[in-house]
Order: C-alpha cells, then sequence, then structure tokens
C-alpha cells in the first residue's frame, strides 16, 4: 500500500506552519489576536512545535484554545505545558470531529480546515487535505466569518459540554458578530461552509448542488474496518445511499486493499486503491527512492467531488468520512465541510491529481468489516478552571455535566492521594490551599509558563479518567467576578493592546485595596475619627474614580485607532458597552457609559 | 445557495506537507561512531555533556534532597534551575565570571528569564532535558549512583552529597536562587579530593575500576600539560610528532587524524547537497572539486559552520580537500586501522591518487562512495531523506533544501574531559 507521485500541482503542498507564519507576519501586528483550534485527537508536543511557536512570537502572542475531544484525549491523554487552554468537548452522542484553525489579528483573520488532526499524522504522515481562507477587513461572504458562525453555534449548542470559560472565550471571539451574521447557517452557506450541527451535510450537500445532474461521484475516505482507530470508516450504507441519493455510479479512492464484501449494489465497488501490486514505479531503483523521500503513506483526506454532466464539479472536503454518522445523520458527530465550485479545469486536474495518486485495483478481497465503536469520554466533570478569590488566593471550580452531590478527584493516574468534593448545581469548589497545592495546581499559571493541568476523577469503579484545569482563557476574565472597576478596565486595555499578561494566579495586586475590606475597617474605626474616615473614603473613591477615568480612555482610543471600518467600530464599541453594563455601578458606569456614546459618535464621523 | 467567493479563497485544497524530520544532521556520515569509539579508549565513562565537574557533586546533593519526592526528576531539574539562576546573577554582576563558568540554560535565563528575581515553578521553560538525565550514566559508571529504577545514591555518592552540603549552607527551597557559594567554579577541597580520584586524575588512590585506570592516568600524564590551559590543543601535537607507540598515543593519533577526515567528507557532502540543485549544478559541482583537488593554493581555514553559512563552495572544497591530503599525510603505512578509518583511507586515496583516472571521475567516483555511504547510515535516515534523497533520482522540480545554518564540526570528549581537569585542577 503505497501513496504514489508528489509533484506540485494545481492543489500542491503545503506545510501548516508555513501558511501561519505568514499570516502572522503580515497580520500579526494587529489586536487583539486570537486563536482557536478545533481537532479531535490532540497530541501537544507536535502542536506546540507546529503552531504554538508560531502563534507565541515575541509581541505577536495569542490568546489560544484548544478544543478536543474527550474521548479521543482520555484514550491518548497527551499533556504539554505550554501557554495555551486546551478544553475538552464532551458530545451526548457522537463525536468532536471537526478540523479548524482559526486566527484573529484585529480585523484580519485566517481560516484553516482539513482532514487532518493536531497530531503527528495529522501534519503530513498522513495524506491530508487543507485549505487556507483569509480575511483582510470586513468581509460578510468570507469564510472566516462563516467559521466565526460556527464557533457561534458551537457556543450555543446544548449538545456540547463545554466549560464556561471556554464558552466565554468564544463568545469574545464571536462577540463582535454583525447582526445579519448571527444567522449562522445563512453565512456559513453563503461562504461555502458546512457543518452538521443543525442539519446533517448530505441535505446541505444536496441543496448546493441543487438541480443539477451528477454524472460521477468521486469520494476519497479512509477505511477503518481493521477496527485499529477509534473513528467510523465508512460504511457500506452510506456508499449506498449516496449513490441512491444523486443517482450516479460512486468510484471510492481509499487506502486498503481489502474491502467489505458490499451489497449488490455493483457501482458502489471500490475501483480505486492505494495497491502497490499495479504500481510501474514500485519495481527497480524508485521504489527504494518512494521509501526514502516523505510521501505520506495513509490516506486521512476527506474529499467529495459530484462531476457535472458539463465536466464542471462541486468538492466537498473536510474532516467528514464516508460514514452514517459523519456524513448523514443529524446530531451525532460534529463534522465540517468546505465547499468549492471548480470549473472545468480544475476539476480535471483535482482527478489527474487524485488519479496519480492512486492505483487501479484490478481485484478486491471480501472482508468482513469490524467497524471499531468509537470512544465517547467518561466521567462527569466537564473541566476546571482557576478563579482568583476576593481574598487573593486560588479556587479551583468544577463543573460537571450533570446534578451530584460529590465527585472524587486525584491528581495521578494510579495511586496518589484523592479529594472529594462536594458539589451543588453542577458546580464544586476546591479552596483548601493546601489540598491545591498537593493537586499540584501551583505549576500553572502565567509565570509558570503552563495555563493547563489534567486532573483525573475517580468512577464509581475505581477508573480514573482526566480532565483539564485551565486558567480562564481571556486574561480579563480571570478577575472578572472579583475585580475593581478600573482593575477590569485595565485587563481590557491588555487585551486590546496585545499585551502579555505577566500576573500569577496568586499573586497580589500591590496597591489595589478591596472595596469590602475598607468598608470593614471603617467600621472598626472610633467615632472621633468618623470625618477623618470619611474624607478618606472620598479621597479612595475619587481615586478609583480617576484610574477609571485614564483607563476607559486608553481603551476607547485603542478601539478607534485600532479598528479599520467605522461599522467595526461601533460593533466593538457596543459590545463595551454591553459588557460596562454588567460590570460597573453606580457612578463608574455613568461615566464610562457617557464617553462611550462620545467614542461613538467619533467613530460614525470617522 | 451557490456559494460566491472571494478571490482570497482558492478553489482547491492542498496536501499537507509533512515537516522536516528530527535529525538535525550534524553527522550525515555517520563518522562520530568512530570517534566515539576512540574516546571510548581514552576517556570511558565521560560523555560530551559532562564537563562541569561539579554538577557531579551538586546532582548527588540533589539527589538525596529528592529522596522522599514523589517525582524525583523534576525535583531535581528544580534545584538545577535553582542553581542556573544564581550563576546567572553572577555573571551579571560579573563579566568575568559569565566567561569562566558556563552552565546548563544559561542561554535561555538570559533571554527569557533574565529579570526574574525567582526561578519559574516549572522547570522545563528554562531547559527542557534535566542535567540529571545528562549526567546519570557518567555518575553511575563513576560509583556515585547505582542504575536501577530512581537511581539510588552509593556511599560514595553520599559522601560526594555531603561535602557539598558542607560547602553549600542554607538552600531550603528551589523557588529561589541557590547561595553564591554553589557555584559551579567555586568547587571544595573535599569534593575536588573526591572527584578527582573517581575520574583518575588523582595520581595517587584507587580511583577508577580496573582496566579503566590504567589507560586514564596514561591519558592524563599524557594530556596534561595541555588540558590545564588550552583542551583544544591536544589533538594538532600529535598532528605533528611522531612518537614511541604507545595504546594512548595512538589513540591520539587516530583521533587527529579522524578529526581531519571527518570534517573533510561532512565539509564535501554538505557543499554538495547545498548546491545540487539540478543536474546542471551537479556537473558544476564535481567540475569545482577537481579544480579544488588539483589546486595548489593554501586551503582556507575555518570551522564547517562558517563554510554553511556563507555558502562559499569554493572554500568548503577547499577546506575539505586541505583536511582529507593532511589526514592521508598523517596515515601512517603500519598502522592496524579499524574498518571505519582504513574506509575513509581508501577514499582518500581514491579521490587523491595521481594514478586513479582523471580527476573529473575521482570527483563523481568521490561523491558516489559518500552518498553510499550516506545511505547506509540508519541513524541519519531522515536527514537522508530529507535532503541527500531528493537529488538521488534528481528532481530539481521538489526545491531547494534548506541546510541548517549551524553544522558544527564533532564536540570532542577530550574538550570535555579538559574542561573537567580545568575545574578540578586549576
Amino acid at each position: 500500500m503505497q501513496i504514489t507521485g508528489k509533484t506540485r500541482g494545481a492543489a500542491g503542498w503545503i506545510r501548516v506552519r508555513d501558511e501561519l507564519k505568514r499570516f502572522v507576519s503580515v497580520s500579526g501586528t494587529n489586536c487583539p489576536r486570537r486563536a482557536i483550534i478545533c481537532t479531535y485527537d490532540f497530541d501537544g508536543d507536535i502542536f506546540a512545535r507546529e503552531v504554538l511557536s508560531v502563534l507565541q512570537r515575541r509581541g505577536r502572542e495569542f490568546h489560544v484554545l484548544v478544543l478536543a475531544d474527550r474521548g479521543a484525549f482520555q484514550a491518548r491523554p497527551r499533556p504539554s505545558g505550554a501557554r495555551y487552554n486546551l478544553s475538552l468537548v464532551k458530545m451526548d452522542r457522537g463525536i468532536f470531529h471537526p478540523k479548524l484553525i482559526y486566527l484573529s489579528c484585529g480585523e484580519d483573520g485566517l481560516v484553516a480546515i482539513g482532514s487532518g488532526n493536531m497530531t503527528r499524522y495529522g501534519m503530513g504522515t498522513n495524506l491530508e487535505l487543507i485549505s487556507f481562507h483569509r480575511q483582510d477587513g470586513r468581509n460578510n461572504q468570507s469564510m472566516v466569518n462563516a467559521a466565526r458562525s460556527f464557533l457561534e453555534s458551537l457556543r450555543q449548542s446544548r449538545r456540547i459540554d463545554l466549560d464556561s470559560s471556554s464558552r466565554q472565550f468564544l463568545q469574545q471571539v464571536t462577540g463582535t458578530l454583525h447582526k445579519a451574521e448571527r444567522n449562522q447557517n445563512a453565512c456559513m452557506h453563503r461562504a461555502g461552509l458546512l457543518s452538521s450541527l443543525k442539519e446533517p451535510l448530505i441535505n446541505q450537500m444536496q441543496r448546493c448542488i441543487g438541480k443539477q445532474t451528477v454524472a460521477k461521484i468521486r469520494a476519497v475516505s479512509p477505511f477503518y474496518a481493521g477496527g485499529h482507530i477509534s473513528e467510523y470508516g465508512f460504511e457500506v450504507k452510506a456508499i449506498e445511499r449516496l449513490g441512491k441519493l444523486f443517482g450516479a455510479e460512486v468510484q471510492l479512492y481509499t487506502d486498503v486493499e481489502e474491502l467489505p464484501k458490499l451489497l449488490p449494489v455493483p457501482h458502489v465497488l471500490g475501483e480505486h486503491s492505494l495497491s502497490s501490486s499495479n504500481d510501474p514505479d514500485n519495481t527497480g531503483p524508485h521504489s527504494e527512492y518512494e521509501q526514502m523521500t516523505r510521501l505520506p503513506t495513509r490516506l486521512h483526506a476527506k474529499a467529495y467531488m459530484f462531476e457535472m454532466s458539463d465536466g464542471s464539479a462541486h468538492l466537498f472536503h473536510g474532516s467528514a468520512n464516508l460514514t452514517l454518522p459523519g456524513l448523514f445523520s443529524l446530531r451525532t458527530n460534529v463534522e465540517l465541510l468546505v465547499h468549492t465550485e471548480l470549473s472545468r479545469n480544475e476539476a480535471q486536474t483535482f482527478v489527474a491529481e487524485l488519479n496519480e495518486r492512486f492505483q487501479r485495483k484490478a481485484k478486491v478481497t471480501h472482508l468482513v468489516p469490524q467497524p471499531s465503536r468509537p470512544f465517547y469520554g467518561r466521567g462527569n466533570v466537564v473541566g476546571g478552571t482557576l478563579h482568583m478569590q476576593r481574598s487573593r488566593t486560588v479556587a479551583l471550580k468544577l463543573e460537571l455535566n450533570e446534578n451530584r452531590r460529590q465527585v472524587t478527584i486525584a491528581q495521578q493516574q494510579n495511586g496518589g492521594p484523592v479529594h472529594k468534593v462536594f458539589t451543588k448545581q453542577r458546580c464544586g469548589w476546591v479552596r483548601n490551599p493546601k489540598i491545591l497545592c498537593r493537586l499540584k495546581l501551583d505549576a500553572i499559571g502565567a509565570e509558570a509558563g503552563s495555563w493547563t493541568a489534567v486532573l483525573w476523577e475517580v468512577l464509581s469503579g475505581g477508573r480514573r479518567v482526566p480532565f483539564t484545569v485551565n486558567l480562564p482563557v481571556s486574561w480579563p476574565a480571570r478577575l472578572l467576578e472579583e475585580a475593581t472597576g478600573a482593575d477590569w478596565l485595565e485587563q481590557l486595555v491588555s487585551e486590546e493592546r496585545g499585551v502579555w499578561p505577566t500576573r500569577n494566579v496568586g499573586q497580589d495586586t500591590a496597591g489595589e485595596e478591596e472595596p469590602e475590606e475598607e468598608e470593614e475597617q471603617l467600621d472598626c474605626l472610633p467615632e472621633g475619627e468618623d470625618k477623618e474616615s470619611l474624607e478618606l473614603a472620598a479621597v479612595c473613591h475619587q481615586g478609583e474614580l480617576d484610574r477609571v477615568a485614564v483607563r476607559s480612555s486608553v481603551l476607547l482610543r485603542q478601539i478607534l485607532h485600532s479598528r479599520k471600518s467605522s461599522e467595526n467600530c461601533l460593533d466593538s464599541l457596543a459590545e463595551l458597552r454591553r459588557s460596562v453594563r454588567k460590570r460597573l455601578n453606580g457612578v463608574q458606569r455613568g461615566s464610562v457609559l457617557g464617553w462611550i456614546s462620545e467614542a461613538e459618535e467619533r467613530a460614525r464621523k470617522k | 445557495m451557490r456559494p460566491k467567493r472571494s478571490d482570497s479563497v482558492m478553489n482547491l485544497p492542498y496536501w499537507v506537507e509533512r515537516p522536516p524530520g528530527g535529525s538535525r544532521g550534524l553527522d550525515p556520515l555517520g563518522l562520530q561512531a568512530r570517534a566515539d569509539s576512540i574516546a571510548d579508549r581514552l576517556l570511558p565513562n565521560i560523555s560530551v555533556l559532562t564537563w562541569r565537574a561539579r554538577y557531579f557533586s551538586f546532582l548527588c546533593w540533589a539527589r538525596l534532597r529528592a529522596q522522599h519526592e514523589t517525582n524525583r526528576e523534576r525535583a531535581i531539574h528544580r534545584w538545577e534551575v535553582s542553581l542556573a539562576f544564581r550563576e546567572d546573577k553572577l555573571n551579571r554582576n560579573s563579566k568575568e565570571h559569565g566567561n569562566d563558568c558556563p552552565f546548563v540554560g544559561s542561554l535561555n535565563i538570559t533571554q527569557r528569564f533574565g529579570e526574574n528575581e525567582n526561578p519559574p515553578l516549572a522547570p522545563e521553560q528554562v531547559y527542557r532535558t534535566s542535567v540529571w538525565q545528562a549526567y546519570r550514566a557518567s555518575l553511575a559508571a563513576l560509583g556515585f549512583v547505582t542504575r536501577g529504577k530512581g537511581w539510588p545514591l552509593t556511599i560514595k555518592g553520599k559522601k560526594l552529597a555531603q561535602a557539598w552540603a558542607r560547602s553549600v549552607p542554607g538552600p531550603k527551597s528551589p523557588e529561589r536562587p541557590l547561595p553564591s557559594s554553589a557555584c559551579l567554579s567555586e568547587i571544595s577541597d573535599q569534593e575536588r579530593v573526591i572527584l578527582k580520584e573517581r575520574l583518575g586524575i588523582a595520581l595517587l588512590g584507587s580511583g577508577l575500576p580496573k582496566g579503566n585506570r590504567g589507560k586514564r592516568l596514561a591519558f592524563y600524564r599524557e594530556c596534561r600539560p595541555s588540558l590545564d590551559s588550552n583542551p583544544h590543543g591536544i589533538l594538532p601535537r600529535y598532528e605533528q610528532r611522531k612518537r614511541r607507540p604507545t595504546p594512548v598515543k595512538t589513540a591520539l593519533h587516530d583521533a587527529a587524524v579522524w578529526e581531519r577526515v571527518s570534517l573533510g567528507l561532512n565539509a564535501i557532502l554538505l557543499a554538495y547537497a547545498h548546491n545540487a540543485t539540478s543536474i546542471g549544478a551537479i556537473k558544476e559541482f564535481e567540475t569545482a572539486l577537481t579544480a579544488a583537488i588539483r589546486s595548489r593554493e593554501p586551503a582556507a581555514k575555518g570551522p564547517l559552520q562558517e563554510i554553511l553559512v556563507s555558502g562559499d563552495l569554493e572554500t568548503a572544497l577547499r577546506l575539505a580537500v586541505a583536511q582529507l591530503r593532511r589526514a592521508r599525510q598523517l596515515l601512517l603505512p603500519e598502522q592496524n586501522l579499524s574498518d571505519d578509518l582504513g574506509w575513509a583511507r581508501n577514499t582518500i586515496l581514491a579521490v587523491l591518487s595521481p594514478t586513479n583516472g582523471s580527476a573529473p571521475s575521482r570527483a563523481s567516483t568521490l561523491m558516489k562512495i559518500l552518498l553510499e555511504r550516506h545511505r547506509n547510515v540508519k541513524a541519519d535516515a531522515s536527514w537522508f531523506k530529507d535532503r541527500v534523497g531528493w537529488y538521488l533520482t534528481l528532481r530539481p522540480e521538489e526545491g531547494r533544501p534548506k541546510i541548517p545554518k549551524t553544522a558544527q564540526p564533532h564536540a570532542y570528549r577530550i574538550a570535555a574531559f579538559g574542561r573537567l581537569v580545568y575545574d578540578l585542577c586549576k
């Protein structure tokens, strides 16, 4: 089994890192910088080497959130400490399977959608397909906005268990979506992005093709009947249905020589495979060369090309395998596909590339398929988040996906001390510093350089399954519940300027006094000093107001200067206005809202 | 509902290209094995990584402190970082100290953590591979720890740890830099006595296990004048003088020859890989190689690194040919050569001998030999695939390879040993 021929055709070869690097070099100076990676399987080391190294260049750091499937992570937990957050996504049914890289720098954005996971295999050891879509400034029909719509629908979806911090970050990313883009499906369809969150992919594919007559379907999909990968491969029924639905012949491109004994639908039989037996290049000195060069040896790309009678074609590529859960079912896997209309020439080029890489197979060995079922992930803890309390100490918040009285957690997979955490309303807190120390959460924090740690939930049978503990993804959110208004605005300014946070989780914020403690102190003062203490309080209050004034002035100026279009400015200011209404009270709120109104007027004139 | 695409959207998706493989290809011809075998004869139990003497005693102490930790290696790593922070502080106070006292993690600390007062809680941020991992095999070979689970300390190791603790009072937590007395250059007399004995450079005492001690002592006596001042100057002495053959002297002579051979052959191969982008370029390279072989001009000097950065093919070839010529002069006819050295001699003779065919054919013969040699080096398979493999089939459309900017010649163990001796005898 070999894939042959590596030439630079029209499709060409590209290294993911190079493309990301190009984008960061050009647009990386814009702020705020955020990145969201969706993947099924996740390998922290390869991610750090190939992607994170680009996103952590000095002065161009991104806030990074990785969303990975919980079952895949639990099967092979490979954490790697670095400055990014890892959240495990649990589905009620199916698996979290999209492969998406979303980068945004101010108004610029880059989206990569493909078939490769964030693992060594997904980065080119397997044969993978990927497409990059870039946006400079506002373009409602762009793929970047479509990807944001997808993330928004992911955030809103009730089928997905995701910790609140990650949802909050998703909201920040999608928060500036224009109202017209809030109709997520329409936005995604305009740009050609199909997701299986709300509708089966096959229905959307049908809609994209319309009433045109399909002459032939070429389906590129891996085949996992051997069952060594916990993921569905294509299934006989899926092939049948695809053929019947469009009334066309289906040609399969896959990477195994043994296919299952298919039901009696003759045109479904796999015509092409990556067999080495008929490959003329595999005899003589070339075979050695093939082994030496760095060609992929296994197929993992997923693409469906619908050829029309006039020679043009519709190409769908992305994460969906040719399986029932992948293409046909609703409420199972989360998948992404990119739709592209190909001209006659482009279609011919793509077919030529496929024919170059895949060899026609003369004979098919029948095999009884034994598909391995994917592991959906166990445990009730959705995730943990570290929060700073009013007393400036750190507390761990655990979020559960169902109501329980208590959960048991441990620091290690085997042995070691375990801790029971009592929960209420699907939420539990660990506030004892000694326990947090025993859980080794001291190695997580801005200073420690790692924003994610892995703890283990002890299930009833004694089995342990991992879950992740994160610092809140977005820096302003970290002090959201406890900080003063000036604190909060300061964090927003940092975020807007793209300044990397420097404070540790447990570090004191020197010079900032807490209002509550202040009040308590005032209550304790002797009566004779009342006047003086009231004056002191007034000065403190004035000081806080001054700080708020300065910070909001800097923030507004930053927004007005960094946004290219007035429309975008107004969106950001509206978002800020909403946040201010939630966060600030009394005089502070009134003042800041007034300044925002002034800024909006300036933005309109701009 | 048909999608209308903007210009920025590419119609066809890309195939994902695999990132370059892990090997940096510093030894593309696999010559290091021969150099290692020579070093094993001269300096058993020491590697190129074990070059600061006080790390031995410090690691014994750190191992003792980490006795009851659940993750011992990480605990030791944290102490290492704590030491590195102290060294960095000393370096900032005194430039001379910085030049004289290198330590592991210096580059990263200066660049990333220079302003931090205390080490970070995650030691991997400073450097990923701990010093303990690099030193523990040598520690075991020298009898300070025992191989096995946890690498427990021996009685000698505990004595060494106690000697370090006596000279460095007070460290309580790795969250702060160690005291100044922990500096790697501030080695105490007690540590010095134990280490010199175990390293076999004390002229008295039992020292090394049987078999090794004699060689080490002979080597030490032979090289003592150079080790104290300039450890890199040992090999040239054995190139120039014909000395009475003893096992140690023969090995030193072998080492000197081998340095030349490996530098020359690597230079040729890398220059070839760097310049051969098409059939025409390969012919041009062979012509240049022939001209360099015929040329009688003095060879350019300089390390391999400079050649690759400058990309000056002619300089590379001159250096390579000069190294090979020198190696041929050094090869003694009566010498009983090992397979590797014999292969090198035959290669050199095939290229440089005036009677062996015309110059262009000799150049292509050399390249064939080198490529064949390279093909057989399993350890460098990925380097071969990444760079040289492209040219075997002469596919210029695949693009030009990226030669690493830094390709240093072999880090020889003699230099590492020289630094150990300098630490202990200065």
